[in-house]
């Protein structure tokens, strides 16, 4: 393991391709992911009592949460993977600190990016729109439904409340994807992100 | 192969986001070898400078380049590799937690040999070397009676001992040249000077080796075990003419170091350029409206009419000592200009204490450590209270009481007699004023100017006149043509007079300021004292809590020295000057101006009672300039030296706040150390998956018994492991309870207990605790692993073992860092934000009514989100500061990556692997046949 390995030469002033990452957008990545891999942790109080209170479809709704780190990611930094390496990263974090479900996060992390990734391929990594962040959501959020349809065991439930369900699922992802830019928004407003992708395309010069 | 020639041509460039160019057609030629020292006030583009000369801009940061080159050697640097360039460019930033990126000393300091693909055998030898040089040599290459100890740890090193580390971390690459943008502005004065005597010493060796090139090698290479001895001669010898760019703002310190002087004016161009002499005294007015401080070497050659600087100390004190017995300045006090700034006595007395502590104490709830311990202490009004100590000596806890931001935890604050939580909350908000150290906790506005009316809400005041005020206010603060831009896009220094002049501008009657005048030049630090300097003169009480001490001894009529959150000294800032015993007690150091005339006055000089620099300026020259100087040489022989000064040596704590075992056991190393972290790693993963496949209490319960006789067997205590799991429990608990009251009901299943939607069910229950038991079997496994696995030797094996990016696993690492702090970070800016009213509603009356109501419910809503928001931006910034330091040290434009520490994969591994699987799964297999039977009766 003491030989030299020689990797490929990273490009760091990828202006134009958007194929090579930059240390600041790793850094930018790293950041949201464990800064959420620490409200992912802390949601999980709040969310076993919504669920207590208010049945498996509030449950649904409050879901929504654990989807934002895979739609802030590569909304500020705009580069294919972001969205996965985001998502994956909150939820390895979210782990590590002791959350109850345990490494079968990493595969929800995993399942819940998959759909963003696509909506975000779709539109080329080009629109950043309220529409784009909220159909992100809400493919990340159907995509990782049938896990966790087997892994919570809903198949047990009757028919109408699984319909209640994916309504409340469906709302619940969605507003993770306007939550996701929102904060995106104000980030960007504070100047903190002039050297990513999203703070050069908003710069205003003053 | 010798420094290279840096040619800077015709460079213009504008920073993104800036109408303003931040650099205009600045031309410089920096010689092999040169020193060479880059001035200006705040905001003239010096830092961009620095990053332009190793290709961080363009490479890593993205600037408009308007027009304009940077070679090297005659290479642009925007044509060769960013690799190739921070390899023979070095640079040092301000911020130490901005720098370091691993957790270790060793590792810290082989990041950067990495990235440039050292071989690591010869790593060991050149981070031995490194470290010797900066003074923190491990603890066992040590002479035995030498007292420091260095911890291991980064986190355990005070500020001035990280600079170093990351001084280090460059030294460690041998680069040819060493740039330094301000290594100093974020360190006490202690810590300070033994980065500067480090970087003096460096630079001595180099002079000696610039002399003796060719000569074998140094002991410390001949020491070294490595048989690469060639390629160290070659580097060697390079090393002979390294060259230097200092950035700063005080010249004093580096002034004997220095070939030549650069000072930038506020347009981003060259004002001056030229030798120190040429400079510091041929051009001593223009030096001075630039803003750039002059230092007091300076000001002695301008009072003797010489036409060169001193080449040191005493050469100086001797010099002035010998001018003021020739000219017979007469030992009364200097001329004062202002004297109400220096005393209250010719003003009429005003009324009463104004703040009072009484046995005041501050206990942190978190670490039960007491900040602040039985203070007592009265403030009077038009008092200037200057609060000095070494870092974590209670300063700014002390403030934060002064001030009501956070209430005793014993002891009373009275305000003019009343106890400060009997002061209604607007009263507080009118009359006491906080400004934090870091400025970005503090803004609440989008923009600049946003953020001075929101300072002015209290008032009530109509639009008209508060647009007057906030206009009166940005030109004071110099930031008129910056109102529009967001507070976090401003630099250091605009930053600290922004949130500055929003806390002057509702005339407070208390007013504290942490560090007030870091990073602003000398100019504005005038103007800002000023301000301060004019509201103390209309009654007000500022205290300000600072680690400059020629600002303590200009302006403060009182100074409290602190130490281990008690006072230790309360007085004059003249008697603070002469007590050594106090000044060493907490980390201070006499500043340059001081220095001077003890010195002067140790060599048995009377001299004028010279406390800071502006009391040197002030002094009139007797002996004309225009005479044709005499150097300092021909002077210098008239006496020699009649006693001289007892050098003490500076010593700054290398450790801090560490407890005794800091240094004590080596890092843990049981069998389950030794194993594998990509194989550990995958064990975990694997037991998570056989988790989602169970439905009974009794096989997590069992599990958890495995994984707390295997922790035993790494020396946890299986309590220590359950106190761990604490809060865990707690929250898997909650699970337990919804189950129970929720879960489905099966075909058949009695229902215990009914109401509503809520049904109690055996099911349920049982349900409901292996829900619980599944969320502290997987929460124990996952910290046994965290426990016993370094996180740097887990990233470099999931590198090697399982495909992991190297980009990602050292973006990680260094992420996972900085983490911690964040979480202090957010208590800072939950109490800044309180201080500029975020969490209170305006006092318009509104209570009672709807609208009030309801607004009051959006700002509960929005509070967290604010939060979050200013939380994310500061960790943003971080990062991306993080970023160009990775850069810096070559982690952009890598070819060939090595590592210092390998996980390597033994045959014990792949057995570890196998013997975990059939354990757990046999495990799994038992419990669950015996759960299956019924061992609840049907009814």
């Amino acid at each position: 393991m003491n030989e030299p390995r020689t990797v490929k030469p990273s490009r760091p002033n990828g202006r134009g391709t958007s194929q090579n990452w930059r240390t600041t957008d790793l850094m930018v990545v790293v950041v949201v992911a464990l800064v959420f891999g620490a409200i992912y942790f802390a949601w999980a109080g709040p969310y076993e009592w919504v669920a207590a209170f208010g049945g498996t479809p509030t449950q649904e709704a409050a879901n929504g949460l654990w989807f934002v780190a895979g739609l802030l990611g590569p909304y500020l930094i705009r580069r294919p993977g972001a969205a996965l390496a985001s998502e994956t990263l909150a939820a390895l974090a979210e782990m590590l600190v002791g959350a109850p479900w345990g490494p079968s996060l990493v595969i929800y992390g995993v399942l819940q990016s998959i759909g963003a990734e696509a909506t975000f391929a779709l539109f080329g990594y080009r629109r950043w729109t309220l529409a784009t962040m909220v159909i992100a959501g809400v493919a990340a959020g159907l995509v990782s439904l049938p896990y966790s349809w087997w892994d919570y065991g809903y198949f047990a439930l009757d028919v109408p409340v699984l319909v209640t369900m994916l309504v409340t699922r469906t709302l619940g992802v969605a507003i993770a994807g306007i939550l996701a830019k929102s904060l995106g928004d104000a980030l960007v407003l504070t100047g903190a992100l002039k050297d990513t992708a999203i703070g050069r395309a908003r710069m205003e010069e003053v | 192969m010798n420094a290279p020639r840096i040619d800077i041509r015709d460079l213009t460039i504008r920073h993104l986001g800036r109408k303003r160019r931040c650099l205009e057609q600045v031309s410089l030629t920096i010689a092999p070898g040169e020193r060479v020292l880059i001035a200006g006030p705040s905001g003239a583009g010096k830092s961009t400078l620095a990053l332009c000369l190793n290709g961080l801009v363009p490479h890593s940061v993205d600037v408009h380049w308007v027009s304009g080159s940077v070679d090297i050697s005659g290479e642009a640097t925007s044509t060769l590799p960013p690799g190739d360039l921070t390899r023979r460019i070095g640079i040092l930033f301000q911020d130490p937690d901005a720098q370091v990126v691993l957790s270790t000393i060793d590792e810290d300091i082989a990041f950067g040999l990495e990235n440039r693909g050292i071989p690591p055998a010869d790593m060991p030898a050149l981070i031995a070397r490194a470290r010797l040089a900066v003074g923190l040599a491990r603890n066992s290459d040590r002479e035995a009676d030498d007292q420091v100890r260095v911890p291991e740890q980064v986190d355990r090193l005070s500020g001035g001992a990280r600079q170093r580390l990351t001084l280090a971390g460059l030294l460690a690459g041998n680069p040819d040249v060493l740039v330094l943008d301000e290594p100093v502005a974020n360190l006490d004065p202690v810590g300070a000077a033994t980065v500067w005597a480090t970087v003096a010493a460096l630079l001595g060796e180099d002079a000696t080796r610039r002399q003796a090139i060719g000569r074998p090698v140094s002991q410390a290479l001949a020491a070294s075990p490595s048989n690469h001895q060639g390629t160290i001669d070659a580097r060697n010898a390079r090393h002979a003419s390294r060259s230097l760019i200092v950035i700063e703002h005080t010249a004093d310190d580096v002034l004997p170091l220095l070939d030549r002087v650069i000072v930038l004016d506020q347009d981003g161009r060259v004002a001056l350029c030229g030798t120190p002499d040429d400079v510091f005294i041929g051009n001593r007015e223009r030096v001075r409206s630039l803003g750039t401080r002059l230092p007091v070497w300076a000001s002695v050659a301008h009072l003797t009419g010489s036409a060169s600087l001193p080449r040191s100390l005493d050469e100086a004190a001797l010099a002035f000592g010998e001018w003021t017995r020739r000219t017979g300045t007469p030992s009364s006090p200097v001329v004062e200009p202002e004297p109400q700034t220096r005393t209250t006595s010719n003003r009429a007395p005003l009324i009463g204490p104004r703040i009072a502590l009484n046995g005041v104490s501050f206990r942190h709830r978190e670490t039960d450590r007491e900040a602040v311990s039985g203070v007592t202490l009265t403030c009077a009004p038009g008092e200037l209270i200057a609060i000095v100590g070494a870092n974590g000596a209670g300063k700014s806890t002390l403030g934060l009481m002064l001030a009501g931001v956070v209430q005793p935890t014993a002891g009373k604050v009275l305000l003019d007699g009343t106890p400060i939580e009997e002061v209604p909350a607007g009263d507080q908000r009118r009359r006491l004023r906080y400004v934090f150290q870091h400025p970005e906790h503090q803004f609440v506005g989008q923009t600049v100017r946003a953020d001075l009316e929101a300072a002015l809400r209290v008032e009530q005041l109509d639009a008209h006149a508060v647009a007057r005020r906030v206009d009166d206010a940005l030109r004071r603060a110099d930031l008129e043509g910056l109102a529009r831009a967001n507070p976090f896009t401003l630099s250091h220094g605009q930053k600290r007079r922004l949130s500055v002049a929003g806390a002057l501008l509702t005339g407070p009657d208390i007013l504290v300021l942490d560090e007030p005048t870091f990073g602003q030049d000398d100019h504005h630090t005038a103007q800002l004292m000023a301000t301060v300097n004019g509201r103390v003169a209309d009654g007000c009480t500022a205290i300000v809590i600072t680690h400059d001490l020629d600002l303590v001894a200009c302006h403060a009529t009182r100074v409290i020295a602190m130490r281990e959150g008690s006072i230790i000294f309360d007085g004059t800032p003249a008697e603070l000057l002469e007590s050594d015993p106090i000044l060493r007690s907490c980390s201070l150091r006499r500043p340059p101006a001081a220095e001077l005339a003890w010195r002067a006055r140790r060599l048995g000089f009377t001299t004028p009672p010279v406390t800071c620099r502006r009391d040197l300026e002030l002094l009139k020259p007797t002996v004309s300039t225009t005479t044709g100087g005499t150097g300092f040489s021909d002077s210098l022989n008239l006496e020699p030296i009649v006693e001289p000064p007892a050098a003490t040596p500076l010593r700054e704590p290398v450790s801090m706040g560490a407890p005794p075992d800091a240094f004590g056991p080596g890092p843990r190393d049981t069998w389950l150390e030794r194993r594998n972290p990509t194989v550990k790693f995958g064990v975990v993963i694997m037991l998570g998956f056989m988790m989602t496949f169970v439905f009974n209490p009794l096989t997590p319960l069992a599990w958890l018994a495995v994984i707390m006789v295997v922790a035993w067997t790494t020396g946890i205590r299986p309590l220590r492991l359950a106190r761990l799991l604490g809060p865990v429990t707690a929250f898997a608990f909650s699970l337990l309870w919804t189950n129970a009251f929720l879960a489905a009901i099966p075909q058949g299943e009695p229902v215990l207990w009914q109401w509503g939607p809520f049904h109690l069910t055996v099911h349920g229950v049982v349900q409901g605790f292996s829900l619980a038991m599944r969320g502290v079997s997987t929460a124990a496994v996952g910290l046994l692993f965290i426990l016993t696995t370094d996180p740097t030797l887990l990233v470099v094996s999931l590198v090697h073992h399982g495909r992991l990016p190297y980009q990602w696993g050292y973006a990680l690492l260094a992420g996972y860092r900085f983490m911690p702090g964040l979480a202090d970070e957010l208590v800072q800016i939950r109490l800044a934000r309180r201080v500029r009213g975020e969490d209170v509603t305006d006092e318009r009356g509104i209570h009672g009514t709807w609208g009030g109501a309801l607004r009051r419910r959006a700002n509960g809503i929005s509070r967290p989100f604010g939060e979050l928001r200013i939380l994310l931006t500061v960790a943003i910034l971080r990062a991306t500061r993080l970023a160009i330091a990775m850069d810096a040290r070559g982690f952009a434009g890598i070819t060939t990556r090595t590592y210092f520490r390998t996980a390597p994969l033994t045959p014990a591994d792949p057995t570890f692997a196998v013997t975990s699987f059939l354990a757990l799964t046999l495990v799994y297999v038992v419990t669950s046949w015996i759960a299956q039977t019924p061992w609840v009766p049907p009814s």
